[in-house]
Order: C-alpha cells, then sequence, then structure tokens
C-alpha cells in the first residue's frame, strides 16, 4: 500500500457516493430541533458558574480542591479546547536545532539518540549511530514546497538504516514550519523484545533519504529532509497470561501538549473474558490509554476482531477496531469508572488493557 | 460570508462534497447524511460570525461530530468475514473480494483497512489523502497541532502498510504510542 493507492481508493470510494436529493430539509429539521432542545435547557437548567483555574468543586456537600497542573501557583495555566493543560517546552541542552526545526533531546522518557535536520536543497542526510538500546522509535520528515499536491504525495523519504527501508513520510508541499518535530512514528520490533535487525555496540550508519515516484532520488533544490531515532524510556509490557508472551507495552511516562503524564494503573484482562474496568482519578487531568492486542480472530480471519468500547469517559465514548491500542486525553472531573466493552466475534486469544496516567509533574 | 442568505447557497452546493467526506468518515452512507446533516444544522448557528470561506468551519465541525458520536452511531457496525453478494449488474466494490475465483480485490481490503483506524487518524486519512490539505490547513481543520497531524498521518500510513489484510512487502514495524 502506498499513498497512491490510498488516494486512488479514497477518490474511488468517494465517487461512489451520488448527489444527495437535498440536504435542506433534513438540515432545517435538526436547526428547528437544536432551537427546541436549547429553549428547554435554559428553562430547567441550574445556575452553574464556574472559573477555569481557581475553581472550588462543590461534592456532596464538601468543597475539595482542583488539582491542576505545574503552574498551580499562578492563576495562568494555560487550557487547550479539549480541556487539557498545555504549555511549550523550551530548549533544552542536547536538542537537535537547525532553522528553528527542533528534535527535542527528551520527550516524555524517550531520549534523542541521534538526528540530523538537512539544509534546504538537501534530501538526503546520513547519521551513524551506536546503539545503546533495541527499543527505539523512529521519526522522518520530508519537504517540497511549491510542488503541487498530487505530485508531492508521491515523493517519500525513508528512513533507512544500514540501507533497510524502515518508514516513510510523504512530503510536505511547504517549507518546514519551525518547532518542534514529531519524536517517532514507528517502533520496530516485537513488543518487550526490541528489534533486532542491529546490536548494541556495533554502529549502523541511518539515512533519510527523499525519493521520486520512480524510486529515485529527489534533486529538487527545494527539497528538505530530516530523521531521528530514539531510545525509548521504560515500557511496561503488557502480558498474554496464556502464552506467556509480551502481546504490548505501555510506557512508563508519556507526554500530551508540553506536559509529563505518569502510567499510574494498568488493567489488562484475558480478551477471552470479562471487560477491564478502571478508576479514574478526581480532580486531576488524566491520559486513558485502552485498547486489545495479541488477538487471535475467532473466525480465523483478520477483520473478525470485533471493536473495543472504552465506556465511561468525559466526552465521548471512544471506540477502536479490535487489535488497536489508542491514549485519549480526559479533562480534570468527578471519579468515575471506565468499562473497556468488546462488541462483535469474541476472539480466542489476547488481551484488554486500560491505563490511566496522570499529571507526573 | 455573515449572510446567512448565503447558507441555503452553500448547503445546495457543497452537499455533496461533504457528504463524501462523511462517508469516507463513518463508511456508511445513512450516517454520512446524518453527520452532514447535523454539522450544517450546527454551522447555522454560527453562520453570521464566520468570515471568509466557511469550508473550514464546516470541516471542522464535521470532523469534531464525528469524533464525538463514535459510541452512539457506530456501536452497531460490526466487520462482516464475507461481503453481500452483489446485485445482478452491479459493479460496485462490493463484487469485489471473493468475486472471481479467489482472487483479493485490494481495494476493498484498503477499505476495510481504513475502517479499522482509530478515529482521528482516519479523519487525518481522509483529509490529507482525499481532500488534499496541507498539514497546516489540516491542524486548524482539527484543532490540533502541525505535529500532531504529522504523527497521526505517519501512525496511520504505519497501521495500514502493517495492516494484515493487506499484502505488503515492508519490513516489519509497529505503530508507536501515541504521546
Amino acid at each position: 500500500m502506498n499513498t497512491t493507492e490510498l488516494r486512488d481508493e479514497l477518490s474511488a470510494r468517494a465517487a461512489s457516493i451520488d448527489a444527495p436529493p437535498t440536504m435542506s430539509t433534513g438540515v432545517a429539521g435538526k436547526i428547528r430541533a437544536t432551537k427546541r432542545r436549547r429553549a428547554g435547557a435554559v428553562a430547567g437548567a441550574a445556575c452553574v458558574v464556574a472559573v477555569l483555574t481557581g475553581v472550588t468543586v462543590v461534592n456532596d456537600g464538601r468543597s475539595t480542591a482542583p488539582v491542576v497542573p505545574a503552574g498551580r501557583a499562578t492563576p495562568s495555566v494555560m487550557v487547550a479546547a479539549d480541556g487539557m493543560p498545555y504549555r511549550a517546552v523550551p530548549p533544552a541542552p542536547g536538542d537537535v536545532v537547525r532553522d528553528g526545526l527542533r528534535y527535542r533531546a527528551q520527550v516524555a522518557d524517550d531520549r534523542l539518540a541521534v538526528a540530523a535536520i538537512g539544509a534546504v536543497g538537501q534530501g538526503k542526510v546520513t547519521m551513524t549511530w551506536t546503539p545503546t538500546s533495541t527499543h527505539v522509535s523512529l521519526a522522518t520528515e520530508c519537504w517540497l514546497p511549491g510542488a503541487d499536491t498530487q505530485s508531492v504525495a508521491l515523493e517519500t523519504a525513508f528512513l533507512l538504516i544500514d540501507g533497510k527501508r524502515l518508514v516513510g513520510s510523504s512530503c510536505a508541499p511547504h517549507p518546514a514550519s519551525p518547532g518542534a518535530l514529531p519524536a517517532g512514528g514507528a517502533t520496530p520490533g516485537e513488543p518487550g523484545q526490541g528489534w533486532d535487525a542491529f546490536t548494541v555496540g556495533k554502529p549502523v550508519t541511518v539515512t533519510v533519504e527523499a525519493f521520486d515516484r520512480n524510486g529515485k532520488p529527489v534533486t529538487d533544490p527545494r527539497v528538505r529532509v530530516s530523521g531521528a531515532v530514539y531510545v525509548q524510556g521504560p515500557q511496561r509490557d503488557v502480558t498474554d497470561e496464556s502464552t506467556g508472551q509480551a502481546v504490548a507495552e505501555v510506557p512508563e511516562v508519556t507526554e500530551y501538549e508540553g506536559y509529563r503524564y505518569r502510567l499510574t494503573s494498568l488493567t489488562t484482562k484475558p480478551a477471552t473474558g470479562g471487560p477491564p474496568t478502571a478508576a479514574t482519578p478526581s480532580q486531576t487531568p488524566f491520559l486513558v490509554t485502552y485498547g486489545s492486542a495479541g488477538l487471535d480472530p475467532a473466525g480465523g480471519t483478520a477483520g473478525d476482531v470485533g471493536r473495543d468500547y472504552l465506556v465511561g469517559l468525559d466526552t465521548a465514548t471512544g471506540g477502536n477496531s479490535g487489535g488497536i491500542i489508542e491514549t485519549v486525553p480526559q479533562p480534570a472531573r468527578a471519579a468515575g469508572t471506565l468499562t473497556l466493552r468488546h462488541e462483535g466475534a469474541k476472539p480466542k486469544r489476547g488481551v484488554q488493557l486500560i491505563a490511566i496516567y496522570t499529571l507526573a509533574d | 460570508m455573515a449572510d446567512r442568505d448565503d447558507f441555503d447557497t452553500y448547503v445546495a452546493s457543497r452537499s455533496t462534497a461533504l457528504l463524501r467526506i462523511a462517508f469516507l468518515l463513518t463508511h456508511d452512507r445513512g450516517l454520512a447524511e446524518d453527520l452532514v446533516q447535523t454539522a450544517l444544522a450546527k454551522a447555522w448557528f454560527a453562520w453570521g460570525r464566520i468570515e471568509g470561506n466557511p469550508d473550514t468551519y464546516v470541516r471542522r465541525i464535521l470532523v469534531n461530530t464525528y469524533s464525538s458520536w463514535w459510541r452512539r452511531k457506530w456501536n452497531g457496525e460490526q466487520a462482516t468475514e464475507q461481503l453481500p453478494e452483489p446485485a445482478p449488474g452491479q459493479s460496485s466494490f462490493a463484487a469485489g473480494r471473493h468475486a472471481a475465483s479467489g482472487q483479493v480485490d485490494d481495494r476493498t481490503d484498503l477499505w476495510q483497512a481504513l475502517g479499522r483506524l482509530p478515529k482521528k487518524q482516519r479523519a487525518v486519512v481522509v483529509l490529507r489523502f482525499y481532500e488534499d490539505l496541507s498539514e497546516i490547513d489540516t491542524a486548524e481543520v482539527m484543532q490540533c497541532s502541525v505535529g500532531t497531524v504529522k504523527s497521526q498521518a505517519s501512525r496511520a500510513l504505519a497501521k495500514l502498510r502493517l495492516d494484515p489484510a493487506l499484502h505488503h512487502d515492508e519490513p516489519t514495524t509497529r505503530a508507536g504510542e501515541a504521546r
């Protein structure tokens, strides 16, 4: 599967949808329904006034002070649209920086092992790295400003280690924007084992190079590439007790919008059994990592793994196809319970998990 | 676009395009129509405050509504091992997987693999690779950082390449955890 096939698939599927008879009637009906609902809500609602910071939450007649993240001594904690705190991460020693682009020296507990940011016109960068761990994540970026999006999508920068292509990134059709670059996108190897393609202590050559649709190196003077290898921080294995094998791993520390969150609970259950549940913290923002791994499809086909639904989130309920692990942010609220339900065919093997991360700083 | 009279014109001219985006997100024609109608109804209440081209604003509502609808609308959807038989003369994708002497239709597999992406990644894929939005524009629609768009797109492509339903020659990798 390449991006051309992906574009073709999306275009063909979209083209199969005919023009709707008319949307106006349906839209008008929903507008009327919304007006009625809003009118009812205003009439029946109690008056609730809350201030974002310094708020006091009254619960069962008791007044409890909310937990706010670092900077709590000041009322200047920034809150994003999703209700989570956010902040810019300042430069730090060990950052790799060029023209305002930055690979951070540390993201959560992942540490930058090696990185290179090419100059404009440089479609290839090469680094030498002596592995200190086989648990790594790989990042690559490519920019080719000015080209039309259709052709740019066909230019891809690959990160290669000792000449072996590992992960690719389509070239963006605009110049690189100053700021922190993503720390990783793919983690090679098996959960809990790291990657066996290289050996600790034995130097490897890490290359990021842009190729055109014909597989030839991009020589456009506007092209630019970058790449990085991060050594992962401590991970916690998710083990399938029926096989004794690690089927996934979750980081002990993760990061969201500039804040560090630490793993405070990990609940696992066999996918063949009942749903796992997890208690959520009170009045502090947190992250939830949930999903399933190591599934053995009931029907013997890859698609027959059902769906996981996380019930009890503050806003929408998270949902994933089986076999996928996802992280969702949750703003501060009263304590509650999350339940990971499974719909569809029951796998013959595998693990469901709910991990809770709370603010670490 | 401060005049609500323009709203009807916008609905008439953009409904098909919005419906196609919604279909790529939901994989269901009926849900897609419901999603577009709901998004447009929400847009109507803010129409007087929208400056410039309302597409970005409406796309944003569409994607946000899709995300928040996941449980309420999607919990009846289940993958099936076999696709229904196509109607006589029908040349749709549904004719795909089992049509001709065991041949596998890669496009059907890819469509199913897209359906297995988490909602945010699916939205990024649709905006970037169907709508051809730049990373900056995608970030604006999704109200997130450009870095988040990049990482979500990268993870989505990695998941698609690793999807067991798809044939690929890429080396084994697995998508990193969100951070």
